[in-house]
């Protein structure tokens, strides 16, 4: 009989992981806030089918019967057998491994003191959601050591090389774009080093430092997200940039933010912070800008509406190519580029400008070096980038996250002459301006698409409800039930297929309206 | 060599399975010598004759290669983790963000050792593959820049195994025999008659099967220039005149471990008509561009001074010592040398790194896709 038990208690352990495995998942998906987390409890308790199956185990923990035991072992193998169906998988980093040793540390204490009972062990992993906010906070004072200990070193870092060029980008969005534009340019003549992809906080930046900085490093190219006040300052506070670049202010993060002058407030934190004599690059076109801290600072500003500083005239797009002129006071720069959209040209404007500056620091780089590069920098993945897969041409732009790049993609995709279709969840991460935001974007699909997939979500559901009335609109579960629908509707017709917008399962967790 | 974090890691390649192992210790002490100690850490890794790569604190000993014990040395091998390279020794694993082959001869030279630090996607400072094969067989070097126009004694590629006619029906004596791929002129003879030919042919065969056969050049002058890529701009050394004993130059010839140019077999910033020097920079200049080469190299031309023509001769993708001492008088240094070759490996990586190395195919998906019986 205790062998039965033991096996069981086996069974129930591993069966528990596939939670514990989504839990953690969701959990650094949220960038460890508690806050995000906790909203996706109701999704994993009542949504997912293993655990109904698992509650079943748990209820025969307290049976003392060998042959519900095996009968619980066989739930268990379907439990492992069902998927987890997460969009991104957890990545075993050094933090998620030391929260798994916390808490199998936890788990074998607790059974120490609970003497060994099988009851105690399935309560403890009914509780796993809870469980891992413990464990998370046990950890806290050794992950701020860690933290600590990592920017210490870049820091020293830092001082040692003297000569550096400190470039600081921050924006609601183009900030990437901006970023591996400049990094293009620069990184022929002079070695360079930036923060990759998803490097973006002070953490980021830390590792960026002292993984790839060295006493040959010309140029750091920094880019700079935040959520919440305070946290740009801190980065500015650390690398001491020469340029600091502010792509736009916009509705990005609004559910943290809050508000649009929360939004300007943070993102000028990098200005306000920056010594003088420093250089600042502003978007002229910003819903809001902060006059007042670029009083001590040396400004270029660039515009891609109206003809101020360094704009954009002569916009011309043909056969996947923009073409366009920067103009500066009396100087002008023919410019072709295969990056697509609007959006991109405010981007290769801030990068002219920062090439302005820094040509006031020795770097050099000629206007036909600059328009040279910018011809042959191509989009980066899921950016709109495009792709022909068969039949399909693709224009991913599924790490796009905003009102105005979603319009500038329906822009570039309404004057290709084939069929088109579009799949997105809509825009998220906008708080109380969800629905209006979502209503305008609507506006702008209407008329453009032969084809509407909307994937069902807290974001996507008020574009559905904008366009139900329209008989190609179709609400859809996830984006490969879109994609496939797509697949054999069109088999082998040519179609222009827009993929804005993917969402971490979070997100897709959160169906409930608020 | 405490190691600190702010600096580059460098990390010297040289010896491997070659006739010129030696004289790749010698140039590597050399390179050793100049290299920043302030910019950068510094690795060896030792090829022994057998290939085998290796590394210990010995290594550093001149005197432990004149010894030639290697006992508290370790085997290493490279590994790619992330596109970044490593030497992995035993469980340590060393990062290395440039490497510098000092390697001379076939074997090493010739694209292998370019081949192996390609696979593990390194940055090292001298030709890729291609450019470094094509320098390092003579025919085909010459086959192709003869393409372009520049001179070249007349030459037929020859195997062993031919007819001796073919040479006499297209050359006239005297011939010079060499191996096509060997350098440093080993098996290198000349043949008056079609006697003499037969032996040289003989002996060089003991080498190799691949010949390469030219007419002798009357009364000539050797000269060498080097020259680098730098940022976009080639930079030009000075002209040297390498002198000779014998007929030609021989092995000791070529190398004598001497810094100061004592040696009166060398002479730097000879005296020259200027449109000789133009031609040779324009040959030199040429030559980097149309072969694709990377680093310091060194282009060996004779001048034919009865008839007043500058022929190419032969390219040495990495010289001996780095050709350095060619530089020092036009103000570059041995130090700044390095610091430009290793800067702009790094560039060119960078600007390679974006370019599509391979695809996710769909030829795999395809729903035609069926496997013929």
């Amino acid at each position: 009989m205790i062998y039965v038990r033991i096996c069981f208690l086996i069974a129930l352990s591993i069966s528990s992981f596939k939670g514990l495995y989504y839990l953690l998942t969701i959990f650094q998906q949220e960038h460890y806030n508690t806050k995000k987390y906790i909203k996706s409890f109701y999704d994993f308790y009542f949504l997912k089918k293993y655990n109904y199956l698992f509650y079943i185990m748990v209820f025969i923990s307290f049976l003392n019967n060998a042959y519900l035991y095996i009968g619980g072992m066989i739930i268990s193998i379907i439990i492992i057998l069902l998927k987890n169906n997460l969009v991104i998988n957890l990545k075993f980093t050094k933090r998620v491994i030391r929260l798994l040793i916390t808490y199998i540390c936890l788990l074998i204490f607790i059974l120490i003191v609970s003497k060994y009972k099988l009851q105690t062990l399935s309560i403890i992993y009914l509780l796993n959601p809870f469980i891992l906010i413990i464990i998370n906070f046990i950890n806290l004072p050794v992950e701020l050591l860690i933290k600590h200990h990592y920017q210490k070193k870049a820091s020293k870092k830092l001082l040692k090389n003297k000569n550096l060029i400190k470039i600081a980008i921050t924006g609601s969005y183009g900030k990437t774009s901006t970023k591996n534009i400049l990094k293009n340019i620069l990184e022929n003549k002079y070695i360079t080093t930036s923060t990759p992809k998803s490097y973006n906080t002070l953490m980021g930046l830390s590792k960026t430092i002292n993984d790839t900085l060295n006493n040959q490093t010309e140029i750091l190219i920094a880019e700079m997200g935040a959520y919440r006040l305070k946290e740009i300052d801190k980065m500015t506070k650390f690398i001491k940039p020469d340029i600091g670049v502010i792509c736009d202010i916009g509705y990005q993060h609004m559910e943290t933010f809050k508000t649009l002058e929360n939004v300007k407030t943070a993102k000028f934190e990098l200005i306000n912070r920056m010594n003088e004599d420093t250089y600042a690059i502003i978007n002229k076109d910003a819903l809001l800008i902060d006059e007042e801290s670029l009083k001590n600072k040396k400004t270029y500003f660039f515009s891609e509406q109206n003809k101020s500083g360094v704009y954009a005239s002569d916009i011309k797009i043909h056969n996947g190519k923009t073409t366009f002129k920067i103009n500066y006071k009396e100087n002008i720069v023919d410019v072709t580029t295969q990056l697509l959209g609007k959006h991109n040209i405010k981007n290769i404007l801030a990068s002219y400008c920062v090439i302005l500056a820094l040509r006031e620091k020795n770097i050099n780089i000629t206007d036909s070096e600059f328009s040279k590069i910018i011809s042959n920098i191509r989009p980066l993945n899921h950016r709109l980038s495009y792709e022909k897969v068969d039949n399909l041409h693709i224009y991913d732009d599924a790490y796009n996250s905003n009102k105005n790049g979603f319009i500038n993609s329906i822009e570039v995709i309404k004057n290709i002459p084939l069929k088109k279709v579009i799949i997105t969840p809509g825009i998220v991460d906008l708080g109380k301006m969800t629905e209006e935001i979502n209503k305008e974007v609507a506006r702008h699909i209407k008329n453009v698409f032969d084809d509407i997939y909307i994937i069902n979500s807290y974001s996507g559901i008020y574009i559905y409800k904008e366009l139900e009335y329209l008989n190609n609109v179709t609400l859809v579960k996830s984006f490969k039930d879109a994609y496939l629908q797509v697949l054999s509707k069109y088999k082998t017709e040519e179609i222009a297929l827009l993929i804005e917008n993917d969402l971490p399962d979070n997100y897709l967790a959160r169906r409930r309206k608020k | 060599m405490k190691k600190d974090l702010n600096k580059l890691n460098v990390c010297l390649i040289f010896g491997g399975r070659t006739v010129e192992h030696d004289v790749s210790i010698i140039s590597c002490f050399q390179v050793l010598n100049a290299l920043d100690k302030d910019k950068y850490n510094i690795e060896l890794i030792y090829i022994t004759k057998n290939n085998k790569m290796l590394q210990g604190k010995c290594l550093y000993d001149l005197n432990t290669f004149k010894k030639g014990t290697f006992k508290s040395t370790k085997e290493v091998t490279l590994k790619n983790i992330s596109d970044v390279t490593y030497i992995i020794k035993g469980k340590k694993k060393v990062k290395v963000d440039v490497f510098i082959p000092v390697v001379h001869g076939c074997g090493v030279e010739d694209g292998t050792i370019s081949a192996i630090l390609d696979f593990y996607n390194a940055t090292y400072i001298t030709s890729s593959i291609y450019g470094s094969a094509v320098s390092q067989d003579k025919i085909y070097t010459k086959d192709i820049l003869t393409r372009y126009g520049i001179n070249t004694p007349k030459y037929i590629s020859f195997n062993k195994d031919e007819n001796l006619n073919k040479i006499e029906d297209n050359l006239r004596f005297p011939v010079i025999i060499k191996p096509a791929r060997l350098g440093s002129s080993i098996g290198i003879e000349k043949a008056k008659n079609i006697d003499e030919l037969e032996r040289c042919i003989l002996n060089a065969s003991k080498y190799t099967d691949r010949l390469i056969i030219e007419e002798v050049v009357d009364s000539y002058k050797e000269l060498n220039i080097a020259c680098f890529k730098y940022k976009d701009e080639l930079y030009l050394s000075n002209i040297e005149e390498v002198k000779t004993t014998n007929e030609f130059l021989t092995f000791l010839d070529k190398y004598q471990e001497n810094k100061k140019q004592e040696n009166t077999n060398r002479i730097i910033n000879v005296q020259l008509d200027k449109s000789i020097k133009t031609k040779i920079f324009d040959y030199t200049k040429l030559i980097y561009n149309i072969l694709d080469l990377k680093g310091v190299i060194r282009i060996d031309y004779l001048y034919d001074t009865k008839n007043d023509i500058v022929y190419f001769n032969e390219v040495n993708t990495i010289p001996g010592s780095y050709g350095f001492y060619l530089y020092e008088s036009e103000g570059i240094t041995f130090k700044a040398l390095l610091d430009m070759l290793i800067k702009e490996a790094i560039l060119k990586k960078a600007k390679e790194s974006k370019q599509v190395k391979s695809f996710t195919s769909n030829i795999l998906n395809s729903k035609t896709l069926k496997l013929k019986k």
